[in-house]
């Protein structure tokens, strides 16, 4: 197979790329010369080969335990449950978090074929079965969808028995905005969830 | 809410056209199998994003073409706005444009807000619960934009629901599952119960005054479930299960409700005549019409298709003359000569008109009414 089609094939490969988008890249590193190239595709191979699970969270990391979970300025009680590594990602850039979490990597979708079998809900009930551990709450991040919120329930019937404080995340609307802006089934859900002052 | 324009290019057998319908009365007019009900069609589909008769994406797109796209004007009386709304098709998929600017359904549903009546229309009452299920749906959607995530969100969970039955998944996996389909089939009972029960006395009403001699009308809501609440579905879903999993699907929820029409006791399916049922859709597409003009403070279009066809000429002029005393804006189509159409409509301010021949549309005319006509 000629190597330029097969390079486009492979790049076309990703998430929301498509045969244009896979031909601009594939001239863009012939452009820029081997040493780019060889760059590439040892991040590439290093990336895949080195970086896991994290032990304890499941996070992605090339350590054993994650630098979240090894943080002992982390407090161990509580533990935010998401859906993706992107998610934790985007709760860790608020800053606002000091606790830790663990990582489902997806929800469970039965049109999808995706059970709870499929994704780190073993892993989250071993862990917080250890008798160590020091968890008092459980805070369930997973998005609003139907996947997200069966997921959040589905765990918190498994968690509420063995004592633990389960919480759900918020959902309204978003901060910094107009609520002029704001599309009709967010404003409904806020008002839902409306809180007394 | 006034359609300014409305332009479609590559959609069904039109090639590039625009219908400017004027501030009351527009008619469509042509022989049959010339466009005339696609174009009412296309309008719908701003208003409702889904097409008048089941029918794959794909066929909406001009056979040959690649792509298909619906634009429409409307101004808005509330806030004195106008809209640019516009649809694009392209293979199976679709994208949708408030101002320019790509939105979401939810965002975009309620830009246009339409009725439509046409001869499917009378099989309501005859024919399966679905369809009377869709009639509510439709009403509700246009009046809460909410309903159509919620009923989006049931639909999902509900057919994830399903795959778990068949899979004899666990307890516990139906279990969250069943939460959301009680949480969010609570929200639909409940928006369709209200519905019925603000609708079901004007209906009546209405009925009655068609009618002459009427039989006595009674209308609710036949839900499976008692009470609309959350606890109540969750808690028969929890009892169906067992049968639930033998079936495969799902045996209770707002899915399997239907909206019951009786006369003089009897159901409405079983019992009416021919002209009974036309005189109760009549009714219930009036009613639909006020009931929404009360809810946006401002008429809804009306888009009727060929129904000078299917309702006598008593009726056709009862239909026009509620419709223009709620001041909105009606487009239909008739296969009428246009001289006859203000008779016809009993009509008495000025008409406009376009004629459709092979996918074409002609510029707008305006047909002026030289006398006041007998009122109806």
């Amino acid at each position: 197979m000629d190597p330029l089609a097969r390079l486009i094939q492979v790049l076309g490969r990703f998430p929301g790329v498509g045969e244009k988008t896979a031909t601009r890249l594939a001239f863009f590193i012939l452009r820029q010369g081997s040493e780019f190239a060889r760059d590439l595709a040892q991040a590439v191979v290093e990336a895949t080969e080195k970086v896991g699970y994290c032990r304890r969270c499941q996070n992605l990391t090339d350590i054993e335990v994650c630098m979240i979970c090894a943080d002992t300025r982390r407090d161990p009680n509580l533990l935010c449950v998401v859906e993706q590594v992107q998610d934790l990602r985007a709760i860790e850039r608020s800053r606002e978090y000091r606790g830790t979490y663990h990582v489902l990597h997806g929800a469970i979708a039965p049109l999808d074929g995706v059970g709870p079998d499929d994704i780190k809900v073993k892993e989250l009930l071993a862990r917080l079965s250890q008798e160590n551990q020091e968890v008092q709450e459980v805070i369930l991040a997973t998005n609003p969808s139907v996947e997200g919120e069966a997921t959040a329930l589905y765990i918190q019937r498994l968690l509420s028995p063995m004592g633990f404080k389960v919480s759900r995340i918020a959902s309204g609307l978003p901060m910094g905005s107009d609520i002029e802006y704001v599309d009709a089934a967010t404003i409904a859900q806020a008002l839902v969830g409306r809180r007394l002052l | 809410m006034r359609l300014l324009q409305a332009q479609f290019t590559d959609f069904r057998n039109f090639v590039d056209a625009t219908v400017t319908p004027g501030e009351s009365l527009s008619a469509l007019v042509g022989p049959n199998g010339q466009g005339k009900t696609n174009a009412i069609e296309a309008i719908y589909m701003v208003a409702a994003l889904r097409p008048l008769r089941a029918v794959q994406r794909r066929a909406l797109i001009r056979s040959g073409c690649q792509n298909a796209a619906i634009k429409a004007q409307v101004h808005h009386e509330q806030t004195g706005l106008v809209h640019d709304l516009e649809i694009v098709f392209r293979g199976k998929t679709r994208r949708l444009l408030r101002d320019a600017k790509e939105v979401s359904a939810i965002d975009f549903l309620g830009g246009l807000v339409a009725v439509s009546f046409t001869p499917d229309d009378l099989q309501l009452a005859k024919g399966s619960p679905e369809a009377r299920r869709r009639f509510l749906d439709r009403a509700l959607l246009n009046a809460r934009p909410t309903y159509l995530r919620r009923a989006l969100r049931y639909g999902k969970a509900m057919r994830d629901r399903n795959r778990l039955l068949q899979q004899q998944a666990s307890d516990e996996e139906l279990t969250a599952f069943d939460s959301i389909l009680a949480e969010e089939g609570s929200y639909i009972l409940r928006a369709r119960g209200e519905y019925v029960h603000r609708l079901a006395p004007k209906l009546i009403e209405r009925f009655q005054a068609i009618g002459q001699p009427a039989p006595n009308l009674a209308v609710r809501y036949a839900s499976s479930l008692g009470e609309h609440t959350v606890e109540a579905l969750m808690d028969r879903l929890t009892a169906n299960r067992p049968v639930d999993r033998r079936r495969g699907s799902t045996s209770v929820g707002p899915h399997r409700d239907d909206l019951v029409f009786e006369l003089d006791g009897a159901l409405a399916k079983e019992r009416a005549s021919q002209g009974q049922h036309r005189a109760l859709i009549l009714a219930l597409k009036l009613v639909e019409l006020e009931d929404l003009t009360e809810t946006l403070q401002e008429p809804p279009i009306l888009l009727l298709d060929d129904m000078s066809s299917e309702l006598d000429a008593a009726r056709t002029r009862q239909l026009f003359h509620c419709v223009q005393s709620l001041q909105g804006q009606v487009i239909l189509t008739s296969t009428h000569q246009p001289e006859h159409l203000p008779t016809i409509l009993g009509h008495r301010r000025e008409l406009v008109l376009q004629r459709v021949h092979a996918g074409t549309m002609s510029p707008a005319e305006q047909l002026f009414v030289p006398q006041p006509l007998e009122s109806p």
